[in-house]
């Protein structure tokens, strides 16, 4: 018995319904980015966060013109400093754990903490399982960036690997707006051990 | 009586078809050579496209590339910068080229440098992360050669990476036999930038191809013998 | 009364009629299950990247091109004197441990292994935590003679290792030492501390 017309439509319509379906499917399907995306793991100023392999506490953040550092280094730039007081670990593995992700975000623009203080920032050294290292994170921006109305959302993010996929990213906001802008600030050189 | 309309329905089919097989393949080939050699000549015809020359730029003019902002201003000789360990061997000074660099992206950018081989010619490699700067003609070498390092001047470090939109004031230092250079040569420098090819589908970060040179510049190069501490 | 008997004779008939093919798929269904997961677990086995080889405190296992076993080990706290002394952060202890080499033989090229120290700690509820005998901790005063593995001796020796570790390590949780020989990965020797 050949299908009656009414059948032809049905199975049209059923046809196109699975279509629509594939289609909504495909294009909602996670793309590179998502799959590779870091598990962001929300902090707050003053509070210890915990990721995979890295636990942090930051403790305070400031703006200044000139930075003195511990070893004696003495910073100027053609923007401002942003100074970053934080004390980082490492949780289950010291192989080649470094804070190699820290960037301030404001916007759509990323900072990297600044490597030109050498030992004097955290950024640089190496972190051990289990005993915290607590010191200073510079970052330069730009004078304009730091009273902007993007900064009042900024957010700070500390991870092990510089590249921070797929593993654990600590994120921080923080209020760059509301800080006032300091003339020079010291910083002590970073130091093992609680505090 | 249904012979007939069926009949008419064939004749045409086949009339067409009999029509395309008895089309000389010449034709149909010289048809599609001409159809696409029309659309070519829309799109600005078979001759080579231009290549833009480099802008040639004077000292202290900001030249705006596709990633940083570059303002070369002096290039001088010096014979060591001792307290940034730059030092050079025996018989040979270092060339210095100041510049003020702006990085105009949203993301930090490290400068880095190439190392040199045990007989101090730099390592053949791909430079990608180090050519932003390139000199010519000097010691004989006509090939362009990157930086030995590049320093920050107001503090002498030498892990260079350049915030987005933070002018730095750096220092690019190229080794170079005494013999070679004296107060007064010219120099020609390079400004180069590199060329983003895609995102990168397993690695983190953009893949990018071989620099080009965007602007030149000449340069007289000044003498601070063994220089005051930068 | 047929139909009576019929039915008290239907079930046990079944079974009897199908014991066979019960019998069989009573084999056979467990033994296609025990080949196919020994076979998954077989090659799961097969390609872990590191395969501990144990000791037990005090044991001397065989490793590589030779003979391991744990001398002493110290613990150095962070408050007392020699803490003090050796500039230990605040809450962290030293574990300084002597591990005795007897190499029995050599590596292809001729000379002894050569070795990396790292501290284990497991049995905590939390994620077992690692620690490398060099971190960027430095700390003041003489170091230990000898902190890894030499290349040329052949006589029996010992060297130290020392751990920088949390005031909390060890405590409520076991140690042991693991001691990597490159070429003999994926094995590594995993001494127990105690």
């Amino acid at each position: 018995m050949s299908p009656s017309r009414w059948q032809y439509l049905v199975n049209g319509t059923a046809l196109v319904a699975i279509l629509s379906v594939a289609a909504v499917v495909m294009h909602s399907a996670p793309d590179r980015d998502l799959q590779q995306s870091p598990i962001r793991v929300a902090a707050t100023l003053g509070e210890p966060a915990s990721g995979r392999n890295i636990h942090a506490t930051v403790h305070s953040v400031a703006v200044a013109e000139t930075v003195t550092a511990g070893n004696g280094w003495a910073g100027t730039t053609a923007g401002l400093w942003v100074v970053v007081d934080l004390s980082v670990e490492a949780v289950v593995d010291d192989v080649g754990a470094a804070l190699g992700t820290a960037v301030l975000r404001v916007g759509d623009t990323s900072y990297s903490a600044s490597t030109r203080p050498g030992d004097a920032t955290v950024a640089a050294v190496g972190l051990t399982t289990g005993i915290a290292l607590t010191g200073p994170l510079m970052f330069e921006l730009p004078t304009d960036v730091v009273s902007s109305d993007a900064a009042a959302t900024a957010s700070l993010e500390l991870a092990t690997n510089s590249d921070p996929r797929v593993d654990s990213l600590l994120v921080v906001p923080v209020d760059l707006a509301a800080l006032e802008v300091r003339e020079n600030i010291d910083v002590d050189f970073p130091e093992w051990g609680v505090r | 009586m249904t012979e007939i309309p069926l009949k008419k329905h064939s004749v045409s089919r086949e009339t067409t078809r009999q029509l395309f097989d008895r089309l000389p393949t010449t034709w149909l080939v010289t048809a599609v050579a001409a159809v696409l050699l029309g659309v070519s000549a829309v799109f600005g015809g078979l001759d080579e496209a231009p290549v833009e020359a480099a802008a040639v730029i004077e000292a202290g003019d900001t030249h705006a590339g596709s990633e940083l902002t570059l303002t070369v201003d002096q290039a001088l000789l010096i014979d060591a910068f001792p307290e940034q360990l730059v030092i050079p061997q025996k018989g040979n000074r270092l060339l210095v080229v100041r510049a003020v660099v702006e990085n105009t992206t949203n993301e930090p950018r490290r400068l880095s440098t190439v190392p040199l081989t045990s007989s101090g010619a730099p390592r053949p490699q791909r430079t990608v992360q180090a050519d932003v700067l390139r000199i010519v003609g000097v010691s004989g070498q006509r090939a362009a050669t990157p930086p030995t390092s590049i320093l920050v001047i107001d503090d002498g470090s030498d892990k260079v990476v350049v915030q987005p939109h933070v002018p730095v004031e750096l220092a690019f230092v190229w080794e170079v036999p005494q013999d070679d250079v004296k107060k007064g040569d010219t120099i020609n420098v390079q400004l180069l930038d590199r060329v983003l090819i895609s995102e990168g589908e397993l690695t983190y970060g953009g893949l990018y191809g071989d620099p080009v040179v965007t602007a030149s510049l000449e340069l007289v190069l000044g003498d601070v013998g063994a220089g005051v501490s930068e | 009364m047929g139909s009576a008997v019929k039915g008290a004779v239907e079930p046990a008939g079944w079974l009897k009629r199908n014991r066979r093919a019960l019998l069989a798929v009573l084999v056979l269904l467990p033994a296609t299950l025990g080949i196919m997961f020994a076979n998954q677990w077989l090659g799961y086995f097969e390609e872990w990247p590191s395969r501990p080889v144990p000791a037990a405190a005090g044991e001397t296992i065989e490793y590589g091109n030779a003979r391991w076993s744990i001398e002493t080990s110290d613990r150095v706290l962070g408050d007392s004197a020699a803490g003090r002394e050796r500039n230990l952060p605040a809450g962290s202890d030293l574990l300084v441990v002597t591990v005795a080499v007897d190499p029995t033989g050599t590596g292809p090229d001729g000379k002894t292994d050569l070795c990396s120290a790292r501290l284990e700690e497991s049995g905590r509820q939390e994620a077992t935590r690692t620690w490398s005998n060099t971190g960027p901790i430095s700390l003041d005063g003489p170091g230990p003679e000898r902190t890894s593995c030499s290349s040329t001796l052949t006589t029996p020796y010992t060297f130290d290792a020392q751990f920088v570790v949390p005031a909390d390590a060890g405590k409520a949780s076991s140690l042991s030492v693991s001691i990597v020989v490159v070429e003999a990965l994926p094995d590594y020797a995993s001494l127990a501390l105690d």
